[in-house]
């Protein structure tokens, strides 16, 4: 892991991409805002949740361990969010959104009828859509980050992977 | 694989969220850092991964 491991993953966005052109930076651009809609589109305790889980089954330990401001979720049910098929501070809704949100990362092509009416249950059809399109936005900028911490971040020490 | 609907047709969507990822998609396109084969290379693999006909 290079020097991109201590910084947030906006930081990290800002140190690709708008140093290099003006075009990337209206890539940068845009992906603030799309950012910014998906947090307003969607319930922020469910995509702060599923954008835990996420960054876990991915392995990016820094978007594991933030924190988004305001979602009203406890730290401590996000550090055991793996637990959320049987851990009781987990409602259906949640379950329903985790289960889309990790099937999603393991093979989105192969993802079932069912996983996807049980979101839609919950949610309500623009919920469900609304929801799929939050979750691609959080899912791109965990794999981004974790890209270019490894191609493009300076080591911090000699050997350091 | 065989996949029933999943949205009632005219589902309503967020039109600031909708109107964002394609502007990410239209300020991506614009880049010309990659040759066009490379890109098409990916684009494809890309949809293949999302089982994506469009």
């Amino acid at each position: 892991m290079g020097q991109f491991a201590t910084l947030l993953t906006d930081e990290v966005l800002d140190r690709v991409l708008t140093v290099r052109s003006a075009a990337f930076a209206e890539v940068r651009a845009d992906m603030g805002a799309a950012h910014d809609a998906a947090w307003a589109a969607t319930s922020p305790r469910l995509l702060e949740l599923c954008r835990v889980r996420i960054a876990t089954m991915l392995g990016c330990t820094a978007e594991a361990t933030s924190r988004t401001p305001g979602t009203g979720v406890d730290s401590a049910m996000l550090d055991a969010i793996s637990a959320w098929p049987h851990d009781a501070r987990f409602d259906d809704t949640d379950r329903a959104c985790l289960a889309f949100a990790e099937h999603s990362v393991i093979d989105v092509a192969s993802l079932d009828d069912d996983t996807a009416a049980a979101v839609r249950t919950h949610l309500g059809d623009a919920g469900l859509a609304n929801f799929v399109s939050a979750l691609l936005v959080v899912e791109q900028r965990i794999r981004l980050r974790l890209v270019w911490d490894r191609l493009l971040a300076p080591p911090t020490t000699q050997g350091d992977h | 694989m065989e996949r029933s609907r999943r949205l009632a047709p005219g589902t309503p969507t967020d039109a600031a969220l909708r109107h964002a990822l394609g502007e990410i998609a239209a300020s991506t396109v614009r880049l010309a850092h990659v040759d066009p084969v490379t890109t098409e290379i990916v684009r494809m693999r890309c949809a293949h991964h999302h089982d994506c006909g469009t």
